[in-house]
């Protein structure tokens, strides 16, 4: 399978899990992702973004996307045309709960629908699921 | 009169190196001059952390580490991402822009050419000639798998090409010449937990035979995983290019790229057949550059790009020098 490779550094083993607090308030958590190919993405080329912690997803509208200084509500993702997701830059992928995570390991998995979009070779895109699963701590 | 072909690498290479930050920039433009590359590509869109519209500090920057390690600014490779929107393709306009735009970055970080696609269509190449002159930068269409010389819009851009004086020409890559699946996406095949070694090995086979796709199904009862890499091995290595054509069309290369995927040694590539096509481009006289495109990391980040790109070298070298 080409353009497979990367999807391993989807999701950022090395960052973890963090808990968003202000004071003592808990806002939810985040993890860090990196886009899964060779180059960067314009942003709205990501077409889906599913994010499952132990097995539960997370429903889109308690997902943020937050990449470049900016932060984005998922429906916004596939409008950001203007927005450069850089070689292996990490974005965090951030989850509102006010019951914020449990200490300790977690199970983590990714997946990700994205158009190539220079690929029109016969007037087709290829668009790609990329699939990233790994047990994170917090941090 | 010629000199013989010169051996450049697209940084590109180093892209399992570049994306985990083993490398940055210039330790990748140090670690091709220190395994033997002189000429330097780099792929815009991959290397530059401001792109699409890159600062005259960056472009400056890249200018001058360039010539820190004396390497020779080749190619900025830029592309045509057609399909960045999702609500329409991109127009002449914008085309036009991201093109004119590349030949200046270009000029400014000291390069002479910059490769495009094919989807700038023959109206906007044949439209960027006084543009391209008047910069001192030339423009190049890839010819990449699954295109090749036969399909109807390259009858069209080889015809602009011939009226430019040199100026737009195109970059062959030697994807169209793929014919057997590499190393590593047989190794993906064989790893696949749906996939018997038993049955890549005769896919492989039937392959090699010169069997159809559609033989290679009805005979061998193979899994849907199978199938899956059946169908993947065939439709990757279809060859779509003719090595007889090659030397005829290297009048209109401003660079050659060098693609492979994987070299278990220095000795032979069973997927692109450079035993064959080297000799073609020391018979032709052609004297630009044929850049290292290592791909591997496409489907595996455990390779080391510095060993497959000295192994390419020594292996093209040896096939170009013996020739």
């Amino acid at each position: 399978m080409d353009f497979a490779a990367f999807n391993y550094y989807m999701i950022s083993e090395e960052d973890g899990i963090v808990v968003n607090k202000v004071d003592d308030i808990v806002l939810g958590y985040e993890i860090k992702c990196k886009y899964p190919t060779y180059r960067g993405a314009y942003l709205c080329n990501v077409l889906k973004i599913q994010l499952f912690v132990d097995g539960k997803e997370i429903p889109e509208e308690n997902l943020r996307f937050d990449v470049n200084g900016k932060s984005f509500l998922m429906e916004e993702i596939t409008d950001q045309y203007k927005e450069y997701w850089f070689t292996g830059a990490k974005a965090a992928l951030r989850v509102i709960d006010e019951n914020g995570i449990a200490p300790g390991e977690h199970k983590v998995k990714m997946l990700m629908h994205h158009k190539i979009p220079y690929t029109g070779y016969f007037g087709t895109y290829l668009e790609l699921d990329g699939t990233c699963e790994k047990t994170l701590t917090v941090k | 009169m010629s000199d013989g072909i010169k051996y450049g690498v697209s940084l590109y290479c180093f892209s399992n190196s570049f994306h985990t930050r083993q490398l940055d920039l210039e330790g990748c433009i140090k670690r091709a001059k220190d395994i033997g590359y002189n000429g330097i590509t780099l792929v815009a869109a991959q290397s530059c952390d401001e792109y699409p519209f890159p600062s005259d500090e960056w472009l400056y920057k890249l200018r001058d580490t360039m010539a820190k390690y004396d390497v020779e600014p080749v190619c900025w490779e830029a592309y045509i991402d057609i399909g960045m929107r999702n609500d329409r393709d991109l127009s002449e306009a914008e085309i036009r822009e991201f093109t004119m735009n590349d030949i200046i970055y270009a000029h400014k970080a000291g390069f002479h050419m910059v490769k495009t696609q094919h989807s700038i269509s023959p109206k906007i190449f044949a439209e960027m000639l006084p543009f391209c002159k008047k910069m001192d930068v030339k423009l190049c269409i890839e010819m990449h798998h699954p295109h090749h010389p036969e399909v109807p819009v390259w009858k069209e851009y080889f015809k602009i090409m011939e009226e430019s004086d040199g100026w737009l020409g195109f970059a062959p890559d030697m994807s169209i010449f793929q014919h057997y699946p590499h190393g590593l996406h047989i190794r993906q095949a064989m790893e696949d937990p749906g996939c018997r070694a038993e049955k890549v090995n005769e896919i492989l086979a039937y392959m090699a035979a010169g069997k159809t796709e559609e033989e290679t199904v009805a005979d061998l009862d193979l899994t849907d995983a199978e199938k899956m890499y059946a169908g993947e091995f065939y439709h990757k290595n279809t060859a779509p290019g003719k090595l007889e054509d090659l030397g005829g069309l290297l009048k209109y290369a401003h660079m050659i790229h060098g693609k492979f995927y994987y070299l278990a040694d220095d000795q032979n590539d069973p997927c692109i057949p450079y035993d064959k096509i080297m000799p073609i481009i020391k018979e032709s006289g052609y004297n630009g550059y044929l850049v290292a495109e290592y791909e591997g990391h496409h489907f595996s980040i455990e390779e080391d790009d510095s060993v497959q790109l000295h192994r390419f070298w020594s292996m093209v070298k040896r096939m170009y020098d013996n020739a």
